[in-house]
């Protein structure tokens, strides 16, 4: 390896700053990766990010990375770079349990497509990091690195703090109503959901099938464009996968001032302090040249928040009621009762909720026809104690209808010093468009430092 | 007219009691999770939708 070193320590680089200076070989795949597991010994005792750590073989997949930088052949994109997949994703011969006793001894034969096709693109699967038990409501034993006392969110809270706290540059999360955006905000990392169907669910545990979303936790929007051109794209074998092409991806080029519709409902919903926090993030974004107008989602908040819980709690009921029945017992109390009371829901309801969503999808679309992206607060307020893992009336929305949202850490309260963030939503397969917004706003804004006790 | 919050939180509860029992059903994390439901359901059939018109498969599509 060259001699020089990076400006930035090896924990603090982002997937993109890891893979290009892998690329010059001025940073060592294997250096890095003993460096994240040392870090995971020394802190993540007080994180409890990861549930399982599988470093021989990430140090084996580190050492043949590094000896292909040394030949100088063609490298994937993301050669080298350390990634953490919460534990709802089968890995290949890496306990996958999804936070649930009776598969705590489950080891897959076979990667979920999203790490096989993150492995492919050059990533090294560091290991497992924790969920709520199946993604769903009950919080995890995941501390919130900026303040012990807050949740760290759910259900994506062990990739959430993991990013955090600079044990891992990137991890996969999901979504089913709030569950990547959401932790992101009260992390203060970035989160992203691409459109519903974007990525394969192939070998990724289900909440309610028509709602769960792949997506990722990182700390730059480059890393959520390295991560999507690498893992999105048609699988036959997943039933919601899309045969949608991904439009190029312009990383490199310099994005416009963007056109920002203010929601006007959810600046209406969310905390006091939330609220002046985006109108002054609003006007900042003004001056500095975007166009921001304000905008109706085109449905009721309360409206377009009843059909997510009806249509997710049906699913959710009929995903999981028979393990409910298989293993009596297991299940956390929060997911148990939301299973039997969603299995008493008439399917009329069901489907009036699946016809309202088209409508409010419509809708959606139609109000956000003349701007580039959405702007609102990520979540209604900072994170709130550990009782509960927060909650998601700003991100299910974008959930419901399928749509690609960002989170994007937008400072520090004064003086707690928690993370405070905003959301930006574009238009379904508008994902270049959304991480190039998101992109311009990220330069606007200051950058978010380590949580002080893992700078 | 489609039934109100209370209505709904009713009908749920009588289901509750013939599916799952006294003592389960009194639970106050099931009668949580009965109200949010109710609530949710109450608000969908409230909203009207044309009730013969074509639809697609009621998938995400």
């Amino acid at each position: 390896m060259a001699d020089a070193r990076p400006a930035v320590a090896l924990h603090d680089l982002t997937a993109a700053q890891a893979a290009r200076l892998i690329r010059s070989r001025e940073v060592s795949p294997v250096e890095l990766v003993e460096q994240l597991l040392a870090r995971a010994a020394r802190l993540d005792p007080s994180v409890q990010a990861w549930v399982s750590l599988d470093a021989e073989r990430a140090l084996a997949a580190a050492r043949t990375a590094e000896q292909a930088a040394q030949q100088g052949v063609d490298l994937p994109a993301l050669h080298g770079v350390p990634f953490g997949a919460k534990d709802i994703y089968d890995s290949f011969g890496l306990r996958t349990s999804a936070g649930f006793r009776p598969y705590a001894n489950r080891i897959p034969t076979t990667d979920a497509e999203p790490i096989a096709r993150l492995k492919r693109a050059g990533g090294i699967l560091l290991g497992k990091m924790v969920t709520t038990q199946f993604a769903h409501a009950d919080p995890s034993r995941t501390r919130n690195p900026w303040a012990d006392d807050r949740t760290p969110g759910g259900s994506s809270s062990g990739s959430a703090a993991g990013v955090a706290a600079r044990l891992v540059p990137i991890a996969l999360g999901s979504q089913t109503a709030g569950s990547i955006l959401r932790p992101a905000a009260y992390n203060g990392v970035v989160g992203f959901k691409p459109t519903y169907g974007r990525i394969s669910k192939r070998g990724v545990f289900p909440l309610a099938w028509s709602l769960d979303h792949v997506g990722l936790l990182a700390r730059s929007v480059e890393d959520c464009g390295l991560f999507l051109a690498a893992v999105a794209g048609h699988d036959p074998a997943d039933p919601s996968s899309a045969n949608q092409a991904l439009p190029l991806l312009e990383l490199d080029a310099e994005p416009p001032a963007p056109r920002l519709g203010l929601v006007r409902e959810a600046v209406q919903y969310a905390s006091p302090r939330l609220r002046e926090h985006l109108t002054a993030i609003a006007t900042q974004f003004e001056a500095a040249g975007a166009q921001v107008v304000e905008l109706s989602l085109g449905e009721p908040l309360d409206l377009i928040l009843a059909v997510h819980h009806v249509i997710m709690q049906t699913e959710v009921a009929a995903a999981h009621w028979q393990l409910i029945e298989q293993y009596p017992g297991s299940h956390e109390p929060r997911l148990r009762a939301y299973v039997e009371v969603g299995r008493l829901l008439p399917g009329a309801v069901y489907l009036h909720a699946l016809r309202l969503r088209r409508r409010i999808r419509a809708a959606m679309r139609r109000s956000m026809a003349s701007v580039d992206a959405l702007l609102l607060p990520t979540a209604v307020d900072v994170a709130p104690t550990r009782e509960t893992t927060g909650d998601p009336s700003l991100q299910a929305p974008f959930s419901l209808v399928g749509f690609p949202s960002l989170s994007l850490p937008s400072g520090l309260t004064q003086p707690e010093g928690l993370p405070l963030a905003i959301q930006l939503v574009a238009a379904p397969w508008q994902e270049p468009r959304l991480l190039g917004v998101g992109r311009w706003c990220e330069a606007q804004l200051p950058p978010m430092p380590a949580p002080p006790p893992f700078a | 007219m489609s039934p109100g919050p209370q209505a709904v939180l009713e009908e749920l509860r009588r289901s509750a009691l013939d599916t799952y029992g006294e003592e389960r059903s009194a639970e106050a994390r099931l009668q949580t999770a009965l109200v949010a439901a109710a609530t949710a359901v109450s608000r969908v059939i409230q909203e009207p939708l044309e009730p013969l018109g074509n639809e697609p498969l009621p998938t995400h599509g």
